[in-house]
């Protein structure tokens, strides 16, 4: 589809003029076999990740907002090469990793790190925090002895604002946000400079949320660091994200920067997520919001048309029937929807 | 406050956990407050605190065994629920109280139908019901609810359903007997945003059809904010401070409800840092001395270490319990 292309194309030289263009991910697909006829051979497909273009300047923040199972985290997981795309193509600082071997790769592999959700599960109970923290050290040969090892290990202690002592408990003896803090470190011990941030503190008390939330924006200006923060937490996105790419099931409906995509919401989708958010402080005046109806459509082989037609209030049979396309609504602003024609 | 009789009233209530023959840990600690009819309570708190104990309390669901009800007494209409049989509590759960959880996936038994589960609730509390009246009822608790194609619901079993709609048709299972108070530990803590709008706008209108006061419980200071009409905010198993909903959360008098409201991205979006709390939450066996905040409060002196701080009145309606509450000033 070639309107598309020019459209994301003038997106794309904006960038690569500013000179800060880092990581690019263009009509990215990721689908995976739902049914299974005899042999083996998928009969029908789970679209998670559909046609996803974006491109993240160096030492930003992307701010993936979009509800469960709208594709967010398998977005992340390609990314970090933890799943193979189907098509399309994710290119690291010009070099388009899809085309790699898998040796060749290694190197982007430990530039890309990935912070979890879940800082209960992510850590193996039967080691100790230092050695979880060494091991991305020990396997990319970042130290040339152990003792080198240690002094790393206990740097990246100190920046998660942990302590020296802590590098000899187990997992289970540090807190939720303590043991965020590990996931952190650990993710900074292979020396990355993309790491992609899954819902990293939805799992954590308020007040803890937001202390590591400024430990993340503190390594990102220490280290200049470039994120995927992907979260279902508008608020805290908000806060963290320059850019932000709106996700509806597996398709990108709205991205631009952060104050043009929250002040003026403009797919339908959008504006719904935002209204459905409850405000804090509350506001002085009870508003009406806009109830959305219904829930996602199954992402298993989906009809043509927009996917958000069947809970959209402004749907019509265009939108049923004709997937719409990218249009540019204002500087840096795009979303894919029949309204705006 | 006016003299409306309270609903359920909780006074000085303390709950602690026998861990082995000499170690108990205090899980709830002197807690007092009131619901009353018509009204929403939201209780603001973090994991720990002490919220989801006291709910469970209140119908007694906390294990038998391990529990050990320290003091105070809990009244719901005047009657005591803590010394009350087992068979006469019976008759209270899930008709004049109900409560919704907040995993709606596992709050449903998988081997029968919603159709089943829901009318074994009308049939339990009213024993000379016939079959094809509670089918009745069902039906129309399920309509209520707005789920879409009722009677086909009814036959379906739990796993074929969304967390949204589960958590739907747990509300309409709450709501079937028309209790007077409604518990509702983090209700929509599981769910999608788009789909919580839609859980909460529900519990919003059947309040105000059946007039049944709600207890919410959570750490969403969004939901808490746009539910409640009274919030009561907890910490280490204490109360902090509680007070009409909007009072608190414009004028909070507690360091900790500050810190709170404070640490909520959307209060700072164009500063560089948010303002945080330090420290953790502390675990049960190490709860600080006296005021529970005294590690993390950055007003704390010695009184706070040497004894609990007593609640004091702000104004008509709003307590706070901290000894120093008259140095600390709202924007600090």
């Amino acid at each position: 589809m070639p309107e598309i292309k020019d459209l994301i194309s003038l997106d794309e030289n904006e960038y690569l003029k500013s000179n800060d263009y880092f990581l690019g991910v263009e009509d990215l697909c990721m689908y995976f076999p739902a049914k299974k006829a005899a042999f083996g051979k998928p009969t029908s497909w789970i679209h998670a990740v559909d046609n996803v273009t974006f491109h993240v300047p160096k030492g930003k923040t992307l701010g993936v907002v979009g509800e469960s199972g709208c594709g967010k985290s398998t977005l992340g997981k390609v990314l970090v090469h933890l799943y193979e795309p189907t098509s399309g193509r994710v290119i690291y600082d010009g070099v388009d990793l899809t085309k790699l071997s898998g040796r060749e790769r290694r190197p982007y592999v430990q530039k890309m790190q990935m912070v979890w959700q879940d800082p209960y599960s992510s850590l193996d109970p039967r080691m100790h925090a230092g050695d979880i923290i060494a091991e991305p050290i020990r396997n990319f040969h970042l130290a040339s002895s152990e003792k080198e090892v240690n002094e790393r290990v206990q740097e990246l202690l100190h920046m998660c604002g942990l302590f020296p002592e802590d590098a000899e408990k187990f997992p289970h003896q540090f807190s939720g946000g303590q043991r965020q803090r590990i996931c952190i470190a650990r993710a900074l011990a292979a020396n990355p400079e993309f790491v992609v941030c899954d819902e990293a503190v939805s799992a954590l008390d308020v007040s803890i949320q937001a202390q590591i939330i400024n430990l993340l924006k503190d390594l990102q200006d220490q280290l200049k660091l470039t994120y995927l923060f992907i979260s279902h937490d508008l608020n805290i996105v908000q806060f963290i994200s320059d850019e932000i790419i709106v996700m509806y099931l597996g398709e990108v409906v709205e991205r631009g920067t952060r104050d043009t995509v929250y002040e003026n919401r403009a797919h339908p989708y959008t504006r719904a997520l935002f209204s459905a958010t409850p405000e804090f402080p509350p506001p002085k005046e009870k508003r009406k919001r806009e109830i959305m109806e219904g829930e996602l459509m199954s992402p298993v082989d989906p009809q043509p048309g927009c996917r958000f037609a069947n809970r959209c209030p402004h749907a019509t049979d265009k939108c049923r029937s004709v997937s719409p396309e990218w249009k540019v609504i204002g500087e840096n602003h795009l979303v894919r929807c029949w309204l705006y024609e | 406050m006016t003299n409306r009789e309270p609903l359920l009233e909780v006074r000085d209530l303390s709950i602690a956990f026998r861990m082995d023959r000499k170690t108990t840990l205090d899980a709830v600690r002197n807690l007092s407050f009131c619901v009353y009819p018509g009204e929403t309570l939201g209780i603001l708190g973090e994991s720990g605190c002490g919220k989801s104990v006291t709910c469970m309390s209140i119908l007694r669901l906390l294990p038998e065994k391990t529990t050990v009800y320290g003091s105070g007494e809990i009244l719901f209409e005047g009657q005591s629920l803590l010394d009350m049989p087992e068979k006469n509590l019976r008759k209270i759960r899930g008709r004049e109280i109900s409560m919704i959880f907040q995993e709606p996936m596992t709050s449903l038994n998988p081997l029968f139908t919603v159709g089943d589960q829901l009318m074994e609730i009308v049939r339990v509390h009213n024993p000379g019901i016939s079959k094809g009246e509670a089918y009745n009822l069902a039906l129309e608790a399920v309509t209520d609810v707005r789920i879409p194609n009722p009677e086909r619901i009814l036959e379906s079993y739990p796993f074929t359903m969304s967390g949204g709609m589960l958590q739907r048709i747990m509300i309409a299972m709450a709501m079937l007997n028309k209790p007077k108070l409604l518990i509702c530990d983090e209700p929509t803590t599981a769910l999608d945003v788009t789909i919580q709008a839609q859980v909460l706008d529900l519990m919003n209108r059947l309040k105000a059809e059946s007039g049944t006061s709600i207890i919410i419980v959570t750490h969403d200071l969004g939901v808490i904010s746009e539910m409640s009409d009274r919030v009561m905010v907890m910490y280490g198993g204490r109360k902090c401070e509680e007070g009409e909903a909007n009072e608190v959360f414009f004028y909070p008098k507690h360091p900790y409800t500050q810190g709170l409201i404070a640490s909520h991205p959307s209060a700072s979006l164009n500063e560089e840092r948010l303002p945080m709390i330090p420290g953790s939450v502390p675990s049960l066996k190490d709860m600080p001395k006296g005021c529970p905040f005294n590690n993390r409060c950055p007003y704390s002196t010695e009184l706070c270490v040497s004894g609990p701080p007593a609640e004091e009145t702000v104004r008509e309606s709003h307590v706070v319990c901290c000894h120093n509450w008259k140095e600390v000033t709202p924007d600090a």
